[in-house]
């Protein structure tokens, strides 16, 4: 009988993605309430440091698997071994955070074992003693809670921020390696050296304000209205994936899963709805405001204040306003 | 080259979505439809692609009757032919069950390249590309942005986070997830539209492909749809947009203590 | 191409003297996938391609909306009506106007697109010859070349064929020397072709292809109340040099040409007209949701429930009549050859009096819905931030131009006088005494059957309202507009109600009762108003004919009562709208 929660932790040659913690701490919580334990597992080759430094989390094994051909990423190597350890391991639940690596491979995995990804979930309940997910659907205009169905093993990934991955709990965990055996056949990707494109990519992690600006914006011309504000306010101007899509601003600009993770002081989203790959990109920010015309547009669920109406008129004034200040 | 590319008919963007009595899904009455995003950008990529090379597009969709409407849109931009997968056995399945139904048809029709969008707009599962392919037995890369093809078969640009990218090369034949974005989106003609009259569209369904129920069995339950719980409370600021400029500024001042 | 399916041919002029079924007209509801996708077309483009460059069209930068007619020729959005031979589709008039409402969503940019494909291309493609035809026709369907339709001068306006503009033949036989002023032409700062309407040797009215080449001048850009994002210029014909194989149809019936190309004017403004007013419907329904007074929505007050549902009425029903008549016209064309342009035309002549009612009707219903859109907005809608101000001005020139709507009010009576039921009239005094036996009828509140008594009644009115005016002024009948504009309203509501009888039918026997509640709610509201505003009309005509007091009486027996509670419907209709967010018929 299958038991227990196994964590994936990604890394890049050795060193872990932060984000694999916010797993760490979802399993932890989960395996408290449901009295299961938590172990974690690594594919790579020379994994060892960053095993122990999960080790250091509150986990009863860290799994290690060295191979060749784990060396770089691969959604084939990937698979073939994961789903050797979780036959060896025998896990009810593997958890993971729902990465663009996890995307790839995951439901590939899942797939080979007959079962379903529930993926990028943003949160979960107990009902009948098992874990329910609850996962965004439309455009996280909506809500579902969707329940594993079928034998164990259960694959479930969390969308990036859903939690905190600084507040897992340290412990002292046994490392343990594993052995698979790779058909060298079957991995058939192979990637080359990763790289960034933008040339002097601006930093915006660093900034303490940034003024972002969507699709709310309709024209080229109008992100002057934006980048005036954002001067009055001595804050970056940064946008929705659809304004550097249309060259209206840099793409190194971008904040959302495929442009830059920010928390600034104060986040001021114009125009922008308010999509999940947004939002992942600025959800931790301290102080968020939203401009929309749309009541309903998503953004409005994590903002800390909301202005439905006009961003023509409002923006305007707020720049005068903040002129105003500081005078 | 033969492409065949997925498109999946989900309600417009803009929608007013209402959730049905049952709370179990939304209502469909009084929706429109569209093409999703990503699959949009995935039938230009095949579109280019034949351009450059030559062959043959396919557009695939599978759904009630309504869904002939993307197949049709895709043939006016320049789809040779369609395949619609409709049969009742494939209502309300799950990513596992779309991608059995996608791998069936597409294996007994033949590709070298398999073309989804990254994700849906509604469910947003992102994984029927990458399902069908572990079930055809074929490569896959997902959240793609850029395909070559050279004689050992493909080269693509795949998308990493914070900004970094990564060329991947695999044989054809292979499945790709392709991102938003990747290229200019074509208009349809009206040429194109009454051309498309003439092409053909092939409907199969789940005995003809040789699915079982099994294969199509939910492997989730939806216990319940509603709208999201807010995490924070929102304070809404109203009044003229000069009072809303003095008001917000006063506060992100005095309460956030952002300045 | 046939879309009308079993539509069957219906004559034009003869709907106050026959009944009509539901599945003897088309509706929207039956414009099909294809059409669906080609108006989908239009409006992609029109949303990415012209409303981003809006300010550059509104600073009557023409470069720009030239660049934007040659991609709307890419698309073929500038092909649809012109023949396969000459590089066109070749498609109906339901597709046409289909697009056509599309192109709405910004005026000024339609103006300058329908000016060009309608006025401006189509008297080439229905009196150009064979040269004619293959020399401009490919290049206007592609958007290299535009063109513009010159037929009003300073001093001839409503009155177009006392022209002043003169053709003189030059003493080698070669050349017409074209000497005037046109005013208002649409597209004037930038076309490259002139539909002309001159005067062979002072008496013949002619048109011509005029090139700009040929020496034909744009004056300066008319300062415009709205369509600031069209070009409307003078031309100046100052000895234009035209050849002669540039006469368009024959010498002498210019005419011809003028008034059959304004019927297919008149005839896809309607579409657009509805198009326009259902932009502003959904402005008002998305504003109301947002403007918070009082701490709630305005949404929820009865006042502005008031608006939003006359508004989609008038969506509805103008809807109902523009594609009926659509219908029509396409199914009456199936049946000629469409290469013979004269069977064409006739074909669609005979629809003249339809084509007038749609133009009337549904412009006042967009000044209507615009306006009311203003009141919605409030403050903001005096605003040229809003969207509400640029709609209320754009909206206004359509109750003038393509014929004002006060010549469209004498035109109808007086056609259907001349028309095939004119036979059909019956003795006035029989009529009186006949209606004046009958007792008041009070109707009950069924829905659907009670609008078909109340249509009954209406019809009976407008037949006893044409009777009077022939026994009163017979001859003399053009002399007495303010009469006949009277009849004319009674008549516009008649085809008004029928069509949007005839709409909510085909709707219930396709959708179901339950599925249809808000059109049938539409229906009773805009039939039960119709009829008291036809009763006004028929009381002040019987004031002004013979036989007042008798006549008055009859009126007044036609007139039916109906116990509707129209605030309650009105409710009803506005709260679908606001929960949907937009108009959805």
């Amino acid at each position: 009988m299958a038991n227990g929660i196994i964590v994936f932790i990604e890394h890049v040659d050795g060193k872990v993605n932060r984000a694999s913690y916010e797993a760490v701490k979802a399993a932890q919580l989960i395996g408290s309430e449901t009295g299961q334990e938590v172990s974690a597992v690594l594919l790579g080759q020379a994994v060892g440091d960053a095993a122990a430094e999960v080790a250091s989390k509150k986990v009863k094994t860290v799994y290690t698997v060295e191979n060749e051909w784990l060396k770089k990423y691969t959604a084939d190597a990937y698979t073939q071994a994961f789903r050797q350890v979780i036959e060896q391991v025998q896990p009810a639940l593997v958890l993971m955070t729902h990465t663009y690596e996890v995307r790839d491979f995951a439901p590939k995995l899942a797939a080979s074992m007959k079962k379903i990804l529930l993926g990028d979930n943003i949160g979960y309940k107990i009902e009948d003693g098992k874990p329910v997910f609850t996962r965004q659907v439309f455009q996280g205009k909506l809500a579902v809670d969707v329940a594993p169905v079928g034998d164990d093993p259960h694959f479930v990934s969390f969308q990036i921020g859903t939690f905190r991955g600084d507040e897992s709990e340290a412990g002292q965990a046994e490392i343990k390696a594993l052995s698979v055996n790779l058909d060298a056949d079957v991995v058939r990707q192979q990637p080359e050296e990763r790289f960034k494109e933008a040339k002097a990519a601006v930093d915006l992690s660093q900034a303490p304000l940034i003024v972002s600006v969507g699709r709310g914006i309709k024209e080229m011309k109008n992100i002057e209205l934006i980048r005036k504000l954002a001067d009055a306010l001595g804050a970056e101007i940064a946008a929705s994936r659809p304004i550097c899509d249309n060259d209206w601003l840099p793409m190194d600009r971008q904040i959302g899963s495929s442009g830059q993770t920010v928390a600034p002081k104060l986040y001021l989203a114009v125009g922008i709805s308010g999509a999940i790959q947004h939002l992942v990109g600025m959800k931790g920010s301290r102080t968020i405001v939203a401009i929309n015309k749309d009541a309903e547009a998503p953004i409005f669920e994590i903002a800390d204040y909301g202005i439905v109406g006009d961003l023509f008129e409002i923006v305007p004034a707020l720049t005068a306003e903040a002129e105003k200040m500081k005078q | 080259m033969k492409i065949i590319v997925c498109l999946k008919q989900v309600p417009k963007n803009d929608s007013v979505l209402r959730i049905n009595e049952q709370g179990t899904w939304i209502q469909d009455r009084d929706l429109t439809y569209e093409i999703n995003e990503s699959d949009a950008y995935g039938l230009e990529a095949a579109l280019q692609l034949k351009e450059k090379h030559g062959g043959e597009v396919i557009a695939l969709s599978l759904g009630p009757a309504r869904v002939q409407s993307v197949i049709k849109e895709a043939l006016a931009r320049g789809a040779d032919r369609g395949i619609h997968l409709e049969d009742t056995a494939f209502d309300n399945l799950d990513a596992y069950g779309i991608g059995t139904a996608i791998a069936a048809a597409t294996k007994a029709e033949g590709f070298d390249l398999l073309l989804t969008g990254l994700q849906s707009d509604d469910y947003g599962f992102a994984q029927t590309g990458v399902i069908a392919a572990e079930l055809l037995g074929l490569p896959h890369t997902t959240i793609v942005m850029d395909v070559e093809l050279n004689d050992a078969g493909l080269r693509v640009k795949r998308e990493l986070e914070n900004g970094f990218f990564q060329w991947v090369n695999m044989p054809a034949p292979a499945v790709l997830t392709i991102q938003s974005g990747i290229n200019t989106l074509r208009y349809a003609t009206l040429k194109g539209i009454m051309a498309a009259k003439k092409k053909e569209i092939k409907k199969l369904d789940a005995a003809t492909l040789g699915i079982d129920a099994a294969s199509l069995a939910p492997r989730m339950e939806f216990r319940r749809i509603y709208l999201p719980q807010k995490n924070k409370q929102t304070q809404f600021i109203e009044g003229s947009a000069g009072d809303i400029a003095a008001k917000l500024i006063d506060k992100l001042k005095n309460e956030a203590r952002v300045f | 191409m046939s879309e009308t399916g079993k539509v069957s041919v219906v004559k034009g002029g003869m709907f106050l003297f026959e009944g009509r079924k539901s599945e003897d007209v088309f509706t929207r509801e039956d414009i099909s996938e294809e059409q669906q996708m080609f108006a989908g077309v239009a409006e992609e483009f029109m949303q990415k391609e012209v409303m981003t460059r809006s300010e550059q069209i509104y600073a009557k930068d023409w470069p720009v909306t030239r660049e934007l007619l040659l991609k709307a020729g890419e698309l073929d959005l500038l092909r649809i009506d012109i023949p396969e031979q000459f590089g066109g589709l070749g498609l109906d008039k339901v597709s046409s106007a289909f697009v056509g409402e599309q192109i709405a969503l910004m005026p000024s940019f339609g103006a300058s697109l329908g000016a060009h494909t309608t006025i401006g291309t189509l008297p080439i493609v229905y009196f150009g010859n064979d040269e004619q035809r293959a020399k401009y026709l490919p290049r206007l369907a592609s958007g290299e070349l535009i063109a513009a339709f010159c037929l009003t001068e300073p001093s001839a306006g409503s009155d177009a064929l006392n022209a002043k503009t003169k053709a003189t033949l030059t003493p080698d036989g070669k050349h017409y020397l074209l000497k005037g002023q046109k005013m208002w032409i649409t597209n004037g700062g930038f076309a490259d072709i002139f539909i002309v309407f001159a005067k062979v040797d002072g008496e013949k009215f002619t048109a011509f292809i005029v090139e700009r080449d040929h020496g034909a001048v744009s004056g300066h850009e008319e300062k415009k109340l709205g369509l600031d994002g069209s070009s409307t210029t003078a031309v100046m014909l100052e000895d234009c040099k035209v050849p002669v194989e540039n006469v368009l149809g024959e010498i002498g019936k210019g005419h011809v040409v003028a008034f059959n190309i304004l019927n297919f004017g008149r005839l896809k403004l309607g579409s657009r007209n509805i198009g326009g007013a259902k932009i502003s419907l959904n402005n008002s329904i998305a504003y109301s949701k947002e403007r918070h007074q009082f701490g709630r929505a305005i949404a929820n007050f009865g006042l502005i429930k008031r608006k939003l549902a006359e508004m989609a009425i008038r969506c509805f029903v103008g809807d109902a009549m523009v594609w009926r008549t659509l219908g029509m016209v396409d199914k009456a064309l199936e049946n000629v050859d469409s290469n013979d342009s004269m069977q064409v035309l006739k074909a669609i002549e005979q629809y003249a009096v339809e084509c007038s009612i749609v133009k009337v009707w549904t412009s006042e219903a967009l000044a209507t819905v615009t306006d009311e859109t203003v009141q919605v907005y409030g403050g903001y809608g005096y605003s040229k931030d809003y969207p509400a101000e640029r709609a209320y001005r754009d909206a206004r020139i359509t109750r003038i131009y393509e014929g004002t709507n006060e010549i469209q009010r004498i035109l109808i009576p007086t056609r259907l006088l001349k028309g095939a039921g004119k036979d059909q009239l019956q003795n006035l005094s029989e009529s009186i005494s006949d209606i004046i036996d009958r007792t008041r009828i009070y109707f009950g509140d069924e829905g659907v059957p009670t609008a078909r008594r109340t249509l009954k009644s209406v019809k009976e009115t407008a037949r006893l309202a044409l009777s009077s005016l022939v026994e009163s002024h017979g001859d003399k009948l053009s002399e007495e507009q303010e009469a006949v504009a009277l009849a004319a309203d009674i008549i516009i509501e008649a085809y008004a109600i029928e069509s949007a009888i005839l709409r909510v039918e085909k709707l219930v026997s396709a959708k179901g009762a339950d599925a249809c509640r808000i059109p049938t709610e539409m229906l009773r509201v805009y039939v039960n108003d119709a009829a008291d505003r036809v009763a006004i009309s028929a009381r002040n005509l019987a004031g002004a004919v013979k036989e007042s007091a008798k006549l008055m009486q009859a009126f007044e027996r036609l007139a039916p009562q109906t116990p509707i509670n129209t605030i309650e419907s009105r409710r009803l209709i506005a709260d679908s709208l606001i929960e949907s967010g937009r108009y959805l018929w």
